[in-house]
């Protein structure tokens, strides 16, 4: 067994065996090897209260979700949050994402990584103004926010880097942001899994997971994270097609 | 005197310092603008020597209800660095108030409610009254808080306590606390840190609120006119507070002077309450000075979700508003225009809801 493998084993057991939730052992049964756990999905997190999905206590931000189905409320330990890899080590990092949730969960990654962020208003005019009086470095970002901000590149410095995060990016409009920083880099993520897979942009770019996170081609990703987070991410069958991982 | 041109020269010295210099314990907080200035980027260092009441410590599931992105990090922020026990927050948004709210937080259970008066009454309907139940405090910053809806907050949160903070952000956050179970509404004692003054009164000793105090590192704000209208207080507290000082509210948007008349936010809000099934919001534009009269004019617009009035309606309105509503100690805004100094009182309907800024502004001069 890897130690990869351990770490899973492990996580599995204390997951099955906690006494206050149930959220995977009503799933799982009595199935423990996990290759063969069943995989679990949004569709479950739109079905349990968070107080049934906590499997830890600690100091954290909660986030509400919008899904076409429904909302729901996602919990991240601030420790934990720290450990995502949201963005690149930057001395001014912008968070301007389009969930407000998302935008607060990755600025305080920026203070758990040791820097002081700025979040991006809603108001592109604002946060442009704003991004400006601070000269940021980096920013992070999703694709839809990342698209507003188009105008402050025009005429500021280049940016170190830009962390667009989501689950799915459009090759095409993305491209022209390559002349804005020296690193531009693709996130896959979830705002219940955290990042897991990354990738610099380019025509064809190839994802690779993320430390701590293990990928399964279905037909789908499907997700595992090491990290036994306030809810853990144990077979967690994202709507991200396979082929799209690949790159082809 | 410092101003508010002042404060945005400072800021961008400050954040020069701050880049120059960087520490990990800053807050980077951006002003909405809703004053209708150029908004503002502050820095705010984080102390962690602050009165622990004062920002919550000991309670473990927060709800933040507050308008911009960066007043929401803050409070996060904050969170995340209490030195004891566990704790939760959820900044929540506007577009988060949608009927499966109800059931988020029935889950989350928070025990303590912070935020502006205008968003935490938009998600009161939101908690059941189990949930309510379990809140131990309710903060209130960034509006005034109306006699209504104080009764309305002690109906809906039998078990909390309900305190309110002066804060601005320009001055890196709190001004006064009103924790002192003896102060009325809209009463607060400075903070440690700050002195708080009031410049050019009237003869009833209401003027402008000027703030002294360090808002960072080295640099002091010194005797800055915060743009909002008080009194002080005379005599001790009886909780031997030695300072004591009434916000009144915003000048030009809470607290409007056209000439010796004053339009006040309060004065506003219990008129209008007494008729309940014909205005569902307002807005009322002041402007100062006029051809016809020597003070000025004032407009009212009222939105009625039902049913917009028709115009015989609002002027019947005009007629019994006008005589309610106290201008100066003695006189009603009819008795001024009666004599000529005010324009008679405009009321109009309008067909659609007012836009909703962060905050809950429903008085401007124009």
């Amino acid at each position: 067994m890897t130690a990869s493998m351990q770490q899973f084993t492990e996580l599995i057991t204390m997951t099955a065996e906690h006494s206050g939730v149930d959220f995977y052992r009503s799933k799982w049964g009595k199935e423990r090897s996990f290759e063969a756990l069943p995989t679990i999905s949004r569709e479950d997190f739109l079905r349990v209260p968070l107080s049934r999905r906590r499997y830890k206590v600690e100091k954290a931000l909660v986030k509400v979700v919008h899904d076409p189905s429904g909302v729901f409320l996602s919990e991240w330990a601030f420790s934990d949050i720290a450990k995502e890899a949201y963005g690149l080590a930057s001395a001014r990092p912008l968070v301007y994402m389009t969930s407000p949730h998302e935008t607060i969960e990755k600025a305080m990654w920026c203070y758990g990584n040791g820097v002081v962020p700025l979040a991006g208003e809603k108001d592109p005019d604002i946060a442009m103004y704003a991004a400006g009086k601070y000269r940021v470095t980096s920013m992070i970002t999703d694709p839809e926010a990342l698209q507003k901000f188009k105008p402050y590149f025009d005429s500021h410095e280049r940016l170190e880097s830009i962390s667009v995060v989501g689950t799915a990016f459009d090759l095409g409009e993305l491209q022209p942001f390559r002349a804005y920083a020296d690193t531009v880099r693709l996130v896959l993520a979830l705002p219940e899994t955290g990042a897991f897979a990354e990738a610099p942009l380019s025509s064809e770019p190839r994802f690779t997971a993320l430390p701590d996170c293990f990928i399964e081609r279905d037909e789908t990703l499907v997700v595992s994270k090491q990290l036994p987070l306030v809810t853990p991410i144990i077979r967690y069958r994202t709507e991200i097609p396979a082929t799209f991982y690949d790159g082809t | 005197m410092m101003e508010r041109s002042d404060i945005a020269e400072l800021s961008e010295k400050i954040i020069g310092d701050m880049i120059a210099h960087p520490s990990p314990d800053m807050i980077l907080r951006v002003t909405s603008g809703t004053s209708g200035s150029t908004p503002l980027v502050l820095v705010t260092e984080y102390d962690p020597d602050a009165p622990k009441a004062f920002i919550g410590e000991g309670f473990k599931q927060y709800l933040t209800l507050t308008g911009s992105l960066s007043s929401r990090l803050a409070h996060v922020f904050i969170s995340s660095r209490m030195p004891s026990g566990a704790a939760r927050v959820l900044a929540l948004d506007h577009r988060d108030l949608r009927p499966e709210l109800n059931d988020l937080l029935s889950d989350y259970r928070p025990d303590i409610i912070a935020g502006f008066c205008s968003y935490i009454a938009r998600v009161l309907a939101h908690l059941s009254p189990a949930v309510s139940e379990m809140v131990k405090r309710v903060e209130l910053r960034g509006e005034m808080l109306s006699a209504a809806f104080e009764t309305t907050l002690r109906d809906q949160f039998p078990r909390a306590e309900l305190f309110e903070k002066y804060m601005a952000l320009e001055v890196g956050g709190y001004i006064g606390n009103r924790f002192c179970a003896s102060l009325p509404r809209g009463s607060f004692h400075p903070v440690p840190g700050v002195s708080v003054e009031i410049v050019d009164p009237d003869e009833e000793g209401i003027g402008d609120i000027v703030v002294s105090k360090r808002v960072f590192r080295s640099v002091r704000l010194d005797r800055y006119r915060i743009g909002d209208i008080g009194c002080i207080i005379p005599g001790e507290c009886a909780c031997g507070e030695s300072v004591t000082f009434e916000l009144l509210g915003r000048r030009d948007m809470d607290h409007i002077r056209l000439g010796g008349a004053l339009l006040t936010r309060n004065e506003f809000d219990r008129v209008i309450g007494k008729f309940p099934d014909l205005i569902d919001d307002y807005r009322v534009e002041a402007r100062r000075g006029g051809q016809a009269t020597e003070w000025g004019t004032v407009r009212l617009r009222i939105f009625r979700r039902a049913m917009a009035g028709t115009p015989e309606l609002a002027r019947e309105l005009a007629d019994r508003i006008s005589r309610s509503l106290f201008v100066t100690r003695t006189k009603t805004f009819h008795d001024l225009a009666a004599s000529g100094v005010l324009e008679p009182l405009e009321v109009v309907y309008v067909d659609t809801p007012f836009e909703r800024a962060h905050k809950d502004i429903k008085l401007r001069a124009v």
